[in-house]
């Protein structure tokens, strides 16, 4: 997998997202906000050569960008599968380029609780995004970031049977951006919304429905029994934090957008997309040792593997810089 | 007028911290070296963390650890000097006149 970030620009204004303080800046400083067909074609090529089947089309916005349908094309004509992340409102020459091609080719994930910026009522409605949805239909999973601890999963399970899309709910929480000022939700609250997370399994259960949990979640953060219930009817749930890595349009790779401005690398499409996760894992692996919690670093699930420890941003954020200027008499150290 | 030398240390940049399962984690993101202290150290970390002055941490850990100060002073200085020499500190020389 690769995350390949096609454009900068998002007409959203999610108070959690981790990009936004990035690509603000990005932009800012006079950096373009697509991607050119050129430089896709060589990430194209790049990924070929690291022998990457699925590429996944970021953002911002993947689809505002102007030549998103020949985009698409030029990845798909290389036998990529593809997936574009998106907040669904999409436009109509989007919309037909996802339709033209194959449903096991391309699939979209849909950000459902993405935050309009414009207060157009009639292009962002949850009217016209179910329209959309019926018409992407088994290529669509419904993707859901929690930021508060109170949220209501429910009206999914409706709009899935309504509209015919994947019986696939993904489930993300959301991470604070290392310098950044996003909202996030704070690992304090995880046990919390485990509990209405492992509620809401059950009812996607009977629903026909599978749960996929995104990176940054932990298994302590259910209790024992709701861990198992989950695990027996949502298989494919995972306690995992690594990097894809993401592919930025002026050759920086990083760990993951919550660590953008920490932990990223300069690469060149010459290179192997392993070489440069390695890199970029090599930098962050003494924090490894710790996690979300204070407790991290001696869990038993830490130690057998299981658990990477949660999110390494949220991991960072909970180390301190150390500052001193200790006055020692020199007659004290002397040895 | 005489000098009594002092010295100063300070932390490299790229030191952090955290307390984590009853030990302080300390990863150099310069040498990609990792510490873990445990007891004294961590506790001497702590409080120096918190700008405590050499004095008050010969003090306040003499109390807390039943020991006289002269051998508290001693204790610390060791920690101290193995930390520079593991590079957790660095050394200013200055000149207090008086």
């Amino acid at each position: 997998m690769a995350n390949l970030i096609i454009s900068r620009l998002c007409d959203m204004a999610c108070s959690y997202c981790f990009a936004r303080d990035f690509m603000k800046e990005q932009s800012t400083n006079g950096s373009p906000h697509f991607i050119t067909l050129a430089d896709f074609e060589k990430r194209l090529d790049f990924l070929t050569r690291s022998d990457i089947r699925e590429i996944r089309l970021l953002g911002g916005e993947p689809t505002l960008h102007p030549d998103f349908a020949t985009l698409l094309r030029q990845a798909y004509q290389r036998g990529r599968r593809i997936l574009v992340f998106t907040h669904g409102w999409l436009e109509e020459s989007a919309l037909a380029a996802l339709e033209a091609l194959p449903e096991t080719a391309v699939m979209v994930m849909v950000n459902m609780n993405a935050q309009p910026r414009s207060k157009n009522e009639s292009k962002y409605s949850p009217t016209r995004r179910e329209q959309i949805l019926k018409r992407l239909g088994s290529r669509l999973t419904l993707g859901y970031n929690i930021h508060t601890p109170v949220f209501d999963l429910e009206p999914l399970l409706d709009l899935i049977s309504r509209t015919g899309i994947r019986h696939v709910i993904r489930l993300g929480l959301a991470q604070p951006a290392l310098n950044g000022s996003n909202t996030y939700l704070h690992p304090r609250l995880y046990p919390v919304v485990g509990q209405r997370i492992a509620h809401f399994g059950q009812a996607a259960s009977r629903a026909g429905i599978k749960l996929e949990f995104d990176c940054g979640f932990v298994p302590c953060m259910f209790s024992a029994d709701d861990r198992q219930a989950m695990q027996h009817d949502h298989p494919d749930l995972g306690w995992h934090c690594d990097p894809i890595p993401d592919l930025d349009l002026d050759d920086q790779a990083f760990h993951c957008f919550p660590l953008a401005r920490k932990v990223h690398t300069t690469f060149n499409t010459a290179e192997d997309i392993t070489a440069i996760r390695d890199r970029l894992i090599e930098q962050v692996k003494p924090y490894r040792i710790s996690g979300i919690y204070r407790e991290c670093s001696s869990c038993d699930f830490k130690m057998n593997g299981e658990c990477p420890g949660g999110c390494l941003s949220s991991t960072l954020h909970r180390f301190h810089p150390a500052q001193i200027r200790l006055q020692v008499p020199g007659s004290a150290l002397q040895p | 007028m005489s000098t009594h030398p002092f010295i100063t240390l300070t932390c490299p940049a790229g030191i952090h911290w955290v307390w984590d399962s009853g030990q302080v984690i300390i990863v150099d993101e310069g040498t990609q070296n990792t510490w873990h202290l445990r007891g004294f150290d961590a506790l001497a970390w702590d409080y120096l963390m918190l700008g405590t002055s050499f004095h008050d941490l010969v003090t306040i850990l003499s109390a807390l650890m039943d020991l006289p100060p002269q051998e508290m002073e001693t204790r610390l200085a060791d920690c101290l000097r193995n930390w520079q020499i593991g590079g957790l500190l660095q050394q200013k020389e200055e000149a207090v006149h008086g």
